[in-house]
């Protein structure tokens, strides 16, 4: 059974191989323990995604070589907090959840954690000297200064 | 001594005064210096042997005062009965001035003293003595100096307290007499010792008692001093024994310290003669700490957004989740006005049914009246189509319920922040910052290390290190050395305690202190031998006064028969001895030639020499012995002044018996005119001759 067999039936939040590295780096910036970070710096990739509609199907992911997809945490426990974020009603109420789309939940949160990935690795926000670009996309996470 | 002159101005009876002062001479052409002056009671001889001592003294006892002196006739008084001196006829006529005029000759050289008294300046009158001025001087008459040291002068000549063996009066004879019996009059016996020199031998014994004394408190001192000394022996050799250890140590110490300095200075020369690199090696060390102070920073800044992270999420979907949080508030509205449309119809709808049969207004209770037919189909027509509007609107509400929605809104608040990431802005700003820094400093730092081969740096840091190290060392040496200092200035202290205590001896008894016993001994040895001359000296002179009293009294006495002489005791007591040696009572009168003979005795055994200035020599002798009295007086080979009342010496017997030896004769009477003044008239005159 595959990495990824296990981690879908298992109802694990993942992100795209492609990506592997600079989660990783990324995951640094949310602090130093082993896994709450990881999960922090998801759930931000998460959000850009869905703020930026930039869903990356998994079958569409690439598999570099030598690397893996990077398995994040259980949906439900570890993702959700123990439940402290209602991550199946923010999906149905901000209508992710496309009529006819079965896709599961966790597979769901991460294509769009994948698609949020791609713009932090584009924007090289885990290089954390990058952040002043966000100001453009992301203008209500900014005090107006004028 | 030899009295030449006595000249008297205003001198109490002796009224006169310049060119009229009364003159006596006593200085014979051949050599004759006795002289007898006669006169009745109160004519003028005590006045005139009292004007001697005055001379002499500067003062007058009153006659009947007693042994004691004390009481002196005053200078000048208006009443006679106060015994003035100044004479009171005189003092009458306006003349202040009193005093003597004193010619005599000692050693060889002829003198004039003059001491008189005069009114103040400003004293009109003078009552009291107070109100007198004294002039006193000594003239040499050979070669007209003045004496300076006056009254020393006299004193030596003979003090004044052993003038009353030479100037002795006849009236109190007796007196004498009961003082020689009354040993216990310690007054009299110092008198005796006085004449015959004792004090001389006692103060000596006295004085070295005193020295032996202070020898003595020195010796206790040092005694005190040794037995310390004894004891702080063993400390003091402790003390420098340690003391060495001590010195022995600083010398290590400053060896140990001159060598490591003597590398420090190699060293510190390497250093500056390498000065390139060793500032290159400073920078390096001075880069990598900016590196390493950046490195830490950027953690610390990295750290702090890391905080701020966490939960911005949210923010980031928080336009999404306000959009449709928006749109549930709006189906809740919509849903809520529909409802309140819907209870509107009923209203009306009811209203309608109650008006069409004809019941009263469910809301004003107002009855109504029942409906015409026609009427009735109207209302059922309109009842119809609000119903069918009701309907419409039932069928339109949206569809989950208001509840599901209320829940589905809460839920979504929970999801939503409204966090900004300004903070996060300012941190990636230090961050920049401090990254930059950070590859300014690994610049400079690869900078630094490129001047410096692998082989100057280790070189650089080895003698960095090692001068360090130097130094380090020195501090703790000097730490040592300034302990071991305070340790020796310690035990130096503490040995100049101990050598305080044990002199320079040591152990031993210092110079000082050997001295001082040798003095010591001296001293008691001079002493005793000086005690021994006293006695032998003493006992010498007590064998003397007694021979020479003895010889003169048993002249004068003419009971050589019965007597064997005098007895004079080691306490000067006096007796007379009968033949077989025992105490003979003695009359009044061999009493009183007693007393002459130890006088006599005294003054010549004293080898003083003054005249005997006798007055009223007579009292409590008889004739017989008195006129051996005189026939001794006047061949004693002294100078003799005597002053006898007529029933003591007539003056025709006594001018016949003793003219030839005297210098004059004078004869004293009061002035027939002024019973107050006595006039003197020269008998017997040799004078000039």
């Amino acid at each position: 059974m595959s990495e990824e067999e296990t981690a879908g039936s298992k109802g694990i939040v993942t992100c795209s191989a492609e990506f592997s590295d600079e989660l990783e780096k990324f995951s640094k910036m949310f602090g130093e323990k082993k896994d709450a970070p990881m999960r922090e710096a998801a759930r931000f990739a998460m959000a850009i995604g869905i703020q930026r509609g930039e869903r990356e199907p998994r079958s569409g992911w690439k598999k570099p070589k030598n690397k893996k997809i990077r398995t994040i945490a259980h949906l439900y426990g570890g993702f959700d907090k123990g439940g402290q974020f209602d991550f199946p009603l923010l999906f149905e109420m901000l209508d992710l959840i496309e009529d006819g789309d079965d896709t599961p939940l966790h597979h769901l949160i991460s294509e769009y954690v994948t698609g949020g990935m791609r713009y932090i690795k584009d924007n090289e926000l885990y290089k954390l000297d990058e952040w002043s670009r966000m100001k453009d996309d992301f203008p209500h996470l900014f005090t107006d200064e004028e | 001594m030899k009295i030449l002159s006595i000249e008297l101005t205003n001198w109490q009876s002796y009224r006169g005064s310049g060119k009229s002062a009364r003159r006596l001479d006593f200085s014979g052409g051949s050599g004759e210096s006795n002289c007898i002056v006669y006169g009745q009671n109160t004519h003028g001889k005590t006045a005139l042997w009292q004007a001697i001592r005055f001379a002499l003294y500067g003062r007058v006892n009153k006659r009947m005062a007693g042994w004691r002196e004390g009481k002196f006739k005053p200078i000048v008084a208006t009443d006679s009965a106060d015994e003035p001196l100044l004479n009171i006829t005189a003092h009458e006529n306006g003349d202040y001035t009193v005093g003597v005029r004193l010619g005599f000759e000692h050693n060889g050289e002829r003198y004039m003293l003059d001491r008189s008294y005069t009114s103040k300046k400003g004293v009109k009158i003078p009552r009291r003595s107070s109100q007198m001025e004294q002039t006193f001087m000594i003239r040499n008459e050979d070669n007209g100096t003045y004496v300076e040291e006056k009254q020393q002068f006299v004193n030596d000549i003979l003090p004044e307290n052993l003038a009353r063996f030479f100037m002795f009066d006849g009236e109190r004879l007796d007196e004498y007499r009961d003082l020689f019996e009354d040993t216990s009059d310690v007054e009299l016996k110092n008198f005796i010792e006085a004449i015959l020199r004792f004090p001389v031998l006692t103060d000596g014994i006295t004085d070295f008692e005193k020295i032996e004394k202070t020898l003595k408190k020195e010796i206790s001192k040092f005694a005190v001093k040794h037995r310390k000394g004894e004891a702080a022996a063993e400390e003091l050799d402790e003390a420098n024994s340690d003391l060495d250890v001590r010195q022995e140590v600083a010398k290590d110490h400053k060896e140990e310290r001159e060598g490591y300095e003597e590398r420090l200075d190699v060293v510190v020369e390497w250093l500056k003669e390498n000065d390139e690199g060793k500032k290159a090696l400073a920078q390096q060390e001075m880069f990598q700490a900016q590196q390493d102070e950046a490195v830490e920073q950027i953690k610390n800044t990295e750290r702090s957004m890391a905080k701020a992270l966490p939960g911005s999420w949210k923010a980031i979907i928080s336009t999404k989740i306000d959009s449709r949080l928006g749109k549930v508030q709006g189906d809740l509205e919509r849903q809520k006005k529909d409802g309140e449309k819907i209870g509107a119809l009923d209203v009306q709808i009811s209203h309608l049914n109650n008006k069409l049969e004809g019941k009263p207004c469910s809301t004003c209770k107002t009855p109504l009246k029942v409906p015409s037919s026609k009427e009735q189909d109207s209302i059922l027509k309109k009842i119809v189509s609000l119903e069918s509007n009701r309907r419409k609107l039932v069928e339109s509400r949206i569809d989950p319920s208001p509840a599901y929605l209320h829940n589905r809104s809460i839920a979504l608040s929970n999801l939503k922040s409204d966090m900004k990431l300004d903070r996060l802005l300012e941190l990636e700003k230090q961050l920049l910052s401090w990254r930059s820094k950070k590859r300014k400093a690994k610049q400079d730092l690869d900078k630094a290390s490129k001047m410096l081969t692998n082989e100057v740096r280790k070189e650089v840091a080895k003698f960095l290190l090692e001068q360090g190290e130097l130094l380090k060392k020195i501090g703790k040496v000097l730490g040592r050395e300034e302990e071991n200092n305070a340790k020796i200035y310690h035990l130096e202290t503490e040995i100049e305690k101990l050598g305080d205590i044990l002199g320079t001896g040591g152990g031993k008894k210092k110079p000082a202190y050997r001295k001082a016993e040798i003095k010591r001994d001296l001293v008691v040895d001079l002493k005793n031998e000086w005690e021994l001359v006293t006695d032998e000296h003493r006992e010498g002179q007590r064998r003397s006064v007694e021979a020479a009293a003895s010889k003169v009294f048993m002249s004068l006495s003419n009971k050589s028969k019965t007597y064997k002489g005098l007895k004079i005791y080691e306490d000067f007591q006096m007796a007379i001895l009968d033949k077989k040696g025992r105490r003979d009572a003695g009359s009044g009168g061999q009493w009183g030639l007693l007393a002459y003979s130890v006088l006599d005795a005294l003054t010549t055994c004293s080898g003083i020499d003054f005249p005997l200035v006798i007055d009223t020599p007579g009292r409590s002798i008889d004739d017989e012995h008195l006129l051996r009295l005189y026939d001794y007086l006047f061949n004693c080979g002294k100078q003799v002044l005597l002053f006898p009342e007529g029933s003591e010496l007539k003056p025709e017997i006594g001018d016949k018996r003793y003219g030839h030896t005297c210098a004059a004769t004078y004869e004293l009477k009061l002035n027939e005119k002024d019973q107050r003044i006595t006039d003197i008239k020269r008998r017997i005159n040799n004078l000039g001759k």
